[in-house]
C-alpha cells in the first residue's frame, strides 16, 4: 500500500500560521537575547540553519572530536527543531529543564527563563503532557550527554504538527541521503521515487509561499551582493522588493526557518542558501 | 530514566509489534465500556486506561502495548481533536518503517 503524501503543500501554511509568533519568537531580538546565558554569543552560531530532526537523530549524531559541531547525515548541525511531549519540568534559579520525548528518543532541554519575568514564564510555559515545537542548539557536556539549549519552545496546539515534524525530518533526512534524486527544476511534482516525499525546499519554493517571500527571493538571487559573504541587508532587500522593512523581516524570518536562506554576519543579512 | 521507544505504527502494522509499546494514531469509531474502536487504515481494539475519556469520532494518539491478539493496551494518549489529516498520519507510521533508521533501531 502505497501514500500518496503531499503534506507540504497541506501544512507548510500550518508550520507558519501557527508559528506567526513562532518565526518572530524566534529570531526576534528578545527571544535571542533573552535565551542566551550571557547574551555574549558569537555570531557564528547562529549563522546555520535550523535543521528538523527527530530526537534519535540527535543522539545518533556524531562529533569529529569533543568540541567540534555535530553531524547528521554528514552535515554539520548545530540548531535544530523538533516536536515531542513534555515528560518532565525541573524548574531551577536561572532555567527551566524539559525532559522530551517523541518516541525515537528521549533528551533534556534547557531554557533560560527571562530575568525580568521569571514567574510569568513558567507559568504559561510547558507542562508535563505538552506536545512542545523547540527549536534550539545542539550542546554536549563532560559526560557526552547530549542537551539542546532551547531558544524556543511553543505549545503544540495544532497536532497535524507532531506529524508534520516527523515527516518533514525524514524528508530532510533523505534529500541530505540522497541529494541526486531531488526533482530537476522543481517546476511539477515529478519526482515520486523518495516515497512521494518532495523535497521540502522545492516544495515551499513553488507553493506556500506569499508574493512578498517570492520576491524577497528573487531579489536575493539577483542580488549582486549574494556573491560576499555578508549576503544582503534587509534595508537594501526592502527597498529593492519596495516593501516595509518589518514585513521583509518577518518574510526573511519565515524563509531562513524553511532553510531557503540564511543570516550571515547579523540578523539583518540575508543570503540564499 | 523512562526513555521507551514507541515506534509509529497503524493497523496493518501492529503485527511486527506484538508485546511491544507504539504510538498509534487513529480516529475513535465506537466506544464500549473501557474498551474502544480506532480506524487507523483498519480497526484496532484499543483497551483504554480509566482516564481516557475518548470521545467518539476525535483522533488520538495513543501509547499502548501491542496484545498477540492485535488489540492496543493502552498506556498513554492524547486527543489530538478532529482535525487530524488522517492521510499523513497514515504515511508517517508506513515511512517509519522504510526508513525507520531515523525513528527506531529494528
Amino acid at each position: 500500500m502505497s501514500y500518496d503524501i503531499g503534506y507540504n503543500s497541506n501544512y507548510g501554511g500550518g508550520f507558519g500560521a501557527g508559528g506567526g509568533g513562532f518565526v518572530s519568537n524566534t529570531y526576534g531580538s528578545d527571544g535571542i537575547n533573552n535565551s542566551q546565558s550571557g547574551g555574549e554569543r558569537s555570531i557564528s552560531e547562529s549563522k546555520s540553519r535550523v535543521r528538523p530532526v527527530t530526537i534519535k537523530q540527535i543522539l545518533d549524531a556524531s562529533q569529529a572530536h569533543p568540541d567540534s559541531e555535530y553531524s547528521v547525515d554528514g552535515v554539520d548541525v548545530s540548531t535544530v527543531t523538533f516536536v515531542g511531549i513534555v515528560r518532565n519540568v525541573l524548574n531551577q534559579t536561572t532555567n527551566s529543564t524539559y525532559r522530551i520525548e517523541d518516541g525515537t528518543g528521549t533528551i533534556e532541554v534547557r531554557k533560560f527563563v527571562s530575568a525580568d519575568k521569571p514567574d510569568s514564564d513558567r507559568i504559561s510555559g510547558p507542562q508535563m503532557g505538552d506536545y512542545v515545537r523547540i527549536i534550539g542548539e545542539l550542546k554536549s557536556f563532560f559526560n557526552n550527554k547530549r542537551q539542546v539549549n532551547g531558544n524556543l519552545i511553543r505549545i503544540v496546539t495544532d497536532y497535524n504538527e507532531v506529524i508534520y515534524a516527523q515527516l518533514e525530518a525524514l524528508a530532510l533526512h533523505l534529500q541530505t541521503l540522497h541529494p541526486e534524486r531531488q526533482g530537476g527544476t522543481g517546476g511539477t511534482h515529478q519526482e515520486t521515487k523518495m516515497a512521494g516525499i518532495q523535497p521540502s525546499t522545492r516544495s515551499y519554493t513553488n507553493e506556500n509561499l506569499t508574493s512578498l517571500q517570492r520576491r524577497v527571493l528573487d531579489t536575493l538571487s539577483s542580488a549582486v551582493e549574494q556573491a560576499s559573504n555578508e549576503g544582503v541587508n534587509i534595508d537594501i532587500i526592502s527597498q529593492r522588493v519596495g516593501a516595509n522593512p518589518h514585513t521583509v523581516q518577518e518574510a526573511c524570518e519565515y524563509l531562513s526557518e524553511l532553510g531557503l536562506i540564511y543570516t550571515t554576519i547579523d540578523y539583518d543579512h540575508y543570503k540564499l542558501t | 530514566m523512562s526513555s521507551e521507544i514507541t515506534p509509529r505504527a497503524n493497523a496493518p502494522l501492529l503485527h511486527l509489534f506484538q508485546g511491544k509499546p507504539v504510538r498509534l494514531i487513529g480516529r475513535v469509531t465506537e466506544i464500549r465500556g473501557e474498551t474502544a474502536t480506532l480506524d487507523a487504515a483498519g480497526s484496532v481494539t484499543v483497551y483504554a486506561t480509566r482516564d481516557s475519556n475518548f470521545k467518539e469520532g476525535n483522533v488520538y494518539e495513543v501509547i499502548g502495548r501491542v496484545q498477540p491478539d492485535l488489540s492496543l493496551k493502552m498506556l498513554d494518549g492524547m486527543d489530538f481533536g478532529t482535525n487530524i489529516d488522517m492521510d499523513n498520519a497514515n504515511a508517517l507510521a508506513e515511512l517509519s518503517q522504510r526508513h525507520h533508521e531515523i525513528f527506531f533501531d529494528k
